[in-house]
């Protein structure tokens, strides 16, 4: 740029040139220069300098409000051929829609859920803040065997005074207790927590105090929910509601104190009764609140300084561990490394945000990060194969069009004008999509929430982060959509259009990596939804070794065992002349088990934990549990006290021979074994077969006696309902004022399924919507290269080819996409999900004939699809296409 | 018949006054004369562009100057329609105008 004084600043006109059309810029930057050199004579070099950036500064504004104004009346007459196409081509353009449509609304439920997913705990003023103490359980040679979520009860207290970081602590402890309220009552999972619980956590107040709520000994504060449950209308504040414990029988009153808004959903904590901390000791639980080697359930939560925290905590924890935990690792490491020698520290211990807690599997009914990696990885792949479908029917629909865009080339339509044309046509479609999409999501939303066992309205999905999201999405497809059929088409030469050189569609090696793409995502997806399923079937149906059906377990609410006996033969005696009922017998434990800590049978220099259940000497028999080598327990040998029986497994691992007869040492006693059982799955499958021994002799346990908690009925199938009244009423009589807590065993095995059957719905519809999206496309495309071809089906026809010939010939490149891609996607889709079974024990083989069984499937979907379109356009009269040349 | 904004009244009157000499830089200085007022470059050429699509202006192309940088000029004239359009609103004026002034003490007195 030449410095030459005279020349008005070329920055300046360059600003110009960009915002005004190119056939007037001339002509302005020409006036521009005019006056700018007449400024410079008449006012000289400083003042023409202002004046001249001030007068660029002013002309701005009003150049792109027009120009934006012209481009909405351009947009106008965009829009309004945009109408005129699709009503030209009505089928293709509602397939088009639908297709993406229904791609769009499917990434936006997946969006909602993991937006959801992502979001919990979040609602806290002080979330990121908050941290969870964790402790990490090793093994003798230090390695880390398992992590919890909880730690010692002394802890969190001693840790926030221990070290200046931490402002605050709150242990929390959620435990099913009866609750009362003038003869009603029933099991509620009671909240105990510190007093600055509510200082740490956000839970707005209907009435209360936040500060103060929990100061007194014995209050307790509702959620609205509760307190609508126990006092209807009334005014709680003030007024008393009683806590029950039926394991040990103590009973207190609370006064209720504050009232807080029903937690959100997506929260981990549950906060609907709750009581302070201290209250523990009144339920029997005190001689735990000073132990440094108990874990209890419910966690441990520290509200920190700030970022740094964390780290300098973490770094301090071996100082803190060395002044108070040394006693208790010295007891631990007897206990738990048995004779292993090792120095090793028992427990270590690290802190979790709160934030992080749902994703993390460790805490309970929590999602894992990977299934959400997951899930949003089959989100996209639905749009993608919607997306792709997108384009490919516009483009092979644009095809038709060239004439039209030679004509308007000639005419003078800039190349710019022309992409600007295309690309508003897709984005009107893809606008049109957008809100039928929306309406879908709309429409399925409540199933969705079933399949998801969620609870998403629609104004969730109204909110303002998803419309951004929303329309960010469309804008991106629309623009990316429209922009390829746009450059494509612009480019060829006006007269060559007129001559029909440029055929599309069908045969260009773009469409069909796109088609064969779309497939082979959707098998896979079909694939692993199908295994998914099997997996589960398999898992549930599989045989754990005992009567799944028909028992039903009815919890006791004892007190102690003299207590329980006495309940147990009132029972027997008023239920075993029911007809309907079986047999009746008792246990300590329901099957499946989740922990088997019991007890610990000692081998050579180690032990194992075993569970251990006691029964009665009905019980084996009412599950029907084999027993293969002496006898099971009998009721008139007084003897059968100190006697028990195990499973092949306990036999196998503590490597006894000729068990029967033989002493085995359980913990501190020992006890003759009279019987060897089948073996059995104690514990969820996916946890083998445990050594497992069932006794007679009540035991002290850590914190719960072993003893009878269950009534076992084996009912008949017929008549469930009056024998379940009959149960009922048996128990309303013996046990008034206690809530009847009864399960049936099957339905406990099928609902530790939940999770995975959630997954799999959602894996499932995933693979078969986008199935359905991809024929979509198919079917599209057929009609396109139908359309396209019409003249040389009719050419076919006359000079002979029967109906069969020209089906096959047209249905010759659909079947070779669909098989080229069962090719690629059988083999990918076997080797992932071999990968993904290896999570399990207990797996199904994937067999290689239901894949293809699978592809075969598709394959006749495909043609069934498409070939009722080609066998119209077979029949149809030759003469009729041939005649307009 | 469009009613035109006050801005494009002036606008098309000084077109009308300037004769055949009637471009962007003329235009901008006559007004700037007229109303003490400096329009920017880009009002004047939005307008002028919207009054050519109402048909009220037609466009020559003349010489380049030095001046300006070897670029031409465009010139701009009035058309009949033009000119109709500014006797329409020159009737309308007055119409509403008329007596303006012998109303106005009128009612200045009851202020």
């Amino acid at each position: 740029m030449r410095l030459d004084s005279k020349n008005p600043p070329g920055f300046g006109l360059w600003i110009i040139k960009r915002i005004i059309p190119d056939g007037d810029s001339r002509f302005f930057l020409g006036d521009i220069e005019e006056s700018y050199r007449e400024n410079r004579e008449t006012k000289g070099k400083l003042r023409t300098f202002f004046w001249f950036w001030w007068q660029i500064a002013k002309t701005i504004p009003p150049i792109i409000v027009d120009n934006l104004y012209r481009s909405s009346m351009m947009f106008k007459n965009y829009f309004k051929i945009a109408l005129r196409s699709i009503s030209k081509n009505k089928m293709i353009s509602l397939i088009n829609v639908f297709g993406l449509a229904t791609g769009l609304a499917c990434t936006i439920l997946i969006f909602l859920f993991i937006k959801d997913e992502l979001s919990y705990d979040k609602f806290h003023e002080k979330s990121d803040e908050i941290y969870r103490i964790t402790t990490n359980i090793h093994n003798p040679d230090g390695s880390i065997e398992s992590v919890m979520g909880t730690v010692s009860i002394p802890h969190g207290p001693a840790l926030t005074d221990f070290s200046n970081e931490i402002n605050m602590c709150v242990r929390t402890w959620p435990l099913t207790f009866i609750v009362n309220r003038d003869n009603f009552a029933e099991d509620e999972d009671v909240f105990f927590a510190d007093k600055d619980f509510f200082n740490m956590f956000t839970f707005p107040f209907i009435n209360g105090n936040a500060a103060t709520v929990l100061d007194q000994q014995n209050s307790a504060v509702l959620s609205e929910s509760y307190a609508k449950k126990y006092f209807g209308d009334e005014d709680p504040i003030g007024k008393t509601i009683t806590i029950l414990a039926d394991q040990s029988g103590e009973s207190n009153d609370f006064i209720v104190s504050g009232i807080i808004i029903d937690p959100p959903k997506n929260s981990t904590l549950t906060p609907n009764i709750v009581v302070p901390y201290e209250c523990l000791k009144l339920f029997g639980w005190g001689r735990f609140m000073e132990s440094w080697d108990f874990i209890p359930f419910g966690s441990t939560y520290i509200e920190v300084n700030d970022q740094n925290s964390q780290k300098s905590i973490i770094d301090n924890y071996s100082s803190f561990t060395d002044q108070y935990y040394t006693a208790a690792f010295d007891k631990m490491r007897n206990n738990m490394f048995g004779d292993v020698k090792s120095d090793k520290d028992p427990l270590s211990f690290g802190l979790q945000k709160l934030e992080d807690i749902h994703l993390d599997p460790r805490a309970s009914g929590a999602t894992d990060f990977t299934k959400v990696f997951v899930l949003s990885g089959i989100a996209i792949i639905i749009l993608f194969i919607a997306s792709i479908n997108f384009i490919i029917l516009s483009v092979g629909n644009a095809a038709k069009r060239f004439l039209e865009i030679g004509i308007r080339k000639v005419v003078g339509a800039g190349k710019k004008q022309l992409i600007w044309q295309f690309i508003s046509e897709s984005n009107f479609m893809t606008g049109l999509a957008v809100i039928l999409g929306i309406g879908i999501v709309f429409v399925t939303l409540p199933l969705f929430n079933e399949l998801i066992l969620k609870n998403l309205t629609f104004t969730d999905t109204l909110s303002a982060s998803n419309l951004w999201f929303i329309a960010f999405l469309t804008l991106f497809i629309g623009v990316i959509v429209g922009c390829y059929p746009a450059l494509i088409m612009t480019k060829p030469k006006p007269v060559e259009t007129f001559k029909g050189k440029y055929r599309f569609g069908g045969k260009n090696i773009f469409t069909q990596f796109l088609v064969t793409t779309q497939f082979v995502l959707s098998i896979v997806l079909l694939l692993s939804a199908i295994t998914l399923g099997r997996q589960i079937n398999y898992l549930i149906d599989s045989d754990y070794g005992f009567n799944r059906e028909n028992i039903v377990y009815l919890e006791m609410r004892a007190n102690n065992a003299e207590v329980a006996d006495r309940l147990f033969n009132l029972f027997k005696d008023r239920l075993s002349n029911n007809d309907e009922i079986i047999s009746i017998s008792g246990s300590s434990h329901r099957l499946p088990r989740r922990y088997v800590t019991d007890r610990i049978v000692y081998k050579g220099n180690t032990y194992m934990d075993i569970g251990v259940t006691f029964i009665d000497h009905k019980y084996l028999q009412t599950l029907g549990i084999n027993i293969n080598e002496g006898r099971d327990f009998s009721p008139d040998l007084s003897t059968d006290i100190e006697a028990v029986i195990v499973n092949e497994t306990l036999v196998r691992d503590l490597e006894i021979t000729d068990p029967v007869g033989k002493q085995i040492q359980i913990s501190d006693e020992t006890f003759n074994i009279i019987g060897v059982t089948d073996d059995f799955h104690l514990r969820e499958l996916k946890y083998g077969i445990s050594p497992a021994v069932f006794m007679m002799k009540p035991q002290p346990g850590a914190f719960r006696t072993l003893r009878l908690r269950y009534l076992v009925f084996k009912i008949s199938p017929y008549n469930t309902a009056k024998t379940l009244e009959a149960i009922s009423s048996t128990w309303k009589e013996l046990q008034p004022g206690k809530p009847i807590n009864y399960s049936f065993l099957d339905e406990n095995i099928n609902r530790m399924f939940l999770q995975e059957k959630r997954w799999y719905n959602i894996v499932a519809y995933s693979s078969v919507l986008s199935i359905l999206i991809a024929c979509l496309g198919i079917f599209g495309l057929t009609s396109l290269t139908i359309n396209k071809r019409k003249k040389e089906i009719s050419i076919r026809k006359v000079h002979g080819a029967s109906t069969a010939k020209i089906l096959t010939l047209i249905s010759k490149d659909s079947v070779k996409w669909v098989l080229t891609a069962s090719f690629i996607a059988l083999p990918i889709g076997y080797y992932v999900m071999q990968r993904w079974l290896q999570n399990f024990t207990y797996r199904i083989s994937l067999s290689p004939i239901i894949f293809m069984i699978c592809a075969l499937a598709i394959l006749i979907l495909v043609l069934a699809a498409t070939g009722f379109q080609i066998l119209k356009a077979a029949r149809a009269n030759p003469v009729d296409s041939l005649r307009n040349e | 018949m469009k009613i035109l904004t006050r801005h494009e009244e002036i606008v098309l009157l000084t077109i009308l006054r300037l004769k055949d000499k009637a471009y962007l830089v003329t235009i901008k200085d006559m007004i700037k004369k007229y109303m003490d007022r400096d329009q920017s470059f880009g009002t004047l050429y939005v307008s002028l562009k919207r009054l050519k699509r109402y048909g009220y202006l037609s466009e020559s192309v003349g010489a380049p100057t030095a001046k300006r940088g070897g670029k031409a000029v465009k010139y701009y004239r009035l058309t009949r329609d033009g000119i109709t359009a500014l006797k329409t609103i020159r009737k309308l004026h007055n119409a509403i105008w008329d007596d303006f002034s012998e109303i106005a003490d009128e009612y200045t007195e009851t202020l």
